[in-house]
């Protein structure tokens, strides 16, 4: 078993696993929250039966699962995305109602995974892709319920802007054409330019 | 220019893109929404390339207002605490970037270092060039509102703090 723990955690390596648990998402983060997001959290890794590939540069063998996007997944959790009370809040009728996730969706909300009964919709519904941040690909989000053997995912838009929803500021590199998919866009274009040289200054005359 | 960083910002979400080599640049957002747009460049690792004493022999001039300075960004660039006016300040200010002691140009009323580059909205050249220097903050950052199609020409205009008579070269 590995513990990451960061300041201000609350220990929960003694609880009993979540419904999470079969997809290899081991995290869980602390429900206190001050302002928007969790004062603090643990995350537990699994490491007595299942096989983690711990190198994020290079693919991930069939029977093993990425560490990289595990802790990514469970990073973002502990950072209040599904888990928050500013993300609850915004959860209606199974689909997160925020104002910028619904940007990066092109709808009025985005569906969510419901995780049996009672869930929390702590996850973007099963299969939903979008761009990601580093090769600006269509892929599966790093948000969603599942993750498979063999699988590597990372962050996308449409995970950085659940993130925003939560509270957070978030900068992102200029939408990629990829985008335009999903909803319109518009671009901004124009120039730089350093300020002319005065034509005369008296001291050179 | 180049390396200049534009950024849309909608509240807690920014996009942001470099300018090029040629100065031209591209920004891709959401469409619908309202954006406030800025542009920002590191501070370079030498502030003092490009201002030196004629610099401040100039400043010296306006201030005792023996010679005004005539242009509207060559005023901007004296005024490198951003206090909106030029005066001995600025120029203690400067002294100190060129002797090497400082690289920005923070000072008591403002400490935290700061770039030594102002971006404006190039439509700043529309003013005269004898206005005042608080209007200049107005060019800082440009708004827009209710976009559903693209924005051409929204150009930037750099001045390097400290180099009154812009002879600053890449």
């Amino acid at each position: 078993m590995v513990r990451l723990l960061y300041p201000g955690m609350v220990d929960r390596s003694a609880d009993e696993p979540g419904p999470e648990r079969h997809h290899r998402w081991f995290g869980e983060s602390a429900r206190r929250n001050i302002r928007f997001f969790p004062v603090g959290g643990t995350i537990t890794f699994d490491s007595d039966s299942t096989v983690w590939h711990i190198q994020p540069e290079t693919d991930v063998p069939e029977g093993q699962f990425d560490f990289y996007t595990a802790a990514l997944h469970e990073l973002a959790h502990a950072l209040g995305f599904g888990t928050s009370d500013s993300w609850l809040q915004q959860v209606v009728a199974g689909k997160l109602d925020g104002r910028y996730s619904s940007m990066g969706y092109g709808a009025d909300a985005v569906p969510l995974h419901a995780a049996g009964e009672g869930a929390l919709f702590s996850h973007w519904i099963d299969g939903l892709r979008s761009v990601g941040l580093v090769d600006l690909s269509w892929q599966p989000t790093t948000m969603g319920p599942y993750l498979s053997h063999g699988e590597q995912r990372r962050l996308t838009y449409l995970d950085a802007l659940g993130l925003a929803d939560v509270g957070w500021s978030v900068r992102l590199r200029s939408l990629p054409d990829a985008e335009e998919s999903r909803g319109a866009l518009t671009r901004f274009l124009g120039e730089v330019r350093l300020r002319e040289r005065p034509q005369a200054s008296p001291w050179r005359e | 220019m180049e390396g200049v960083r534009v950024l849309a910002r909608h509240d807690r979400l920014a996009f942001e893109s470099s300018s090029e080599t040629s100065g031209v640049y591209a920004l891709s957002v959401y469409a619908n929404t309202e954006y406030h747009l800025t542009a920002q460049k590191e501070q370079e690792s030498r502030a003092n390339r490009g201002v030196d004493v004629l610099d401040i022999v100039m400043m010296r001039k306006h201030i005792l207002s023996m010679e005004r300075l005539d242009s509207l960004a060559s005023r901007v660039a004296a005024d490198v605490n951003q206090d909106h006016s030029i005066d001995v300040l600025d120029i203690v200010a400067m002294q100190k970037v060129i002797l090497g002691m400082r690289n920005d140009y923070a000072s008591e009323s403002s400490p935290q270092p700061r770039t030594n580059w102002r971006l404006l909205d190039a439509r700043i050249s529309e003013l005269p060039d004898q206005a005042s220097l608080k209007e200049v903050q107005v060019y800082e950052g440009r708004s827009f509102t209710g976009m559903n199609a693209d924005f051409l020409d929204i150009d930037w205009l750099a001045v390097k703090l400290g180099d009154v008579n812009g002879d600053w070269q890449p």
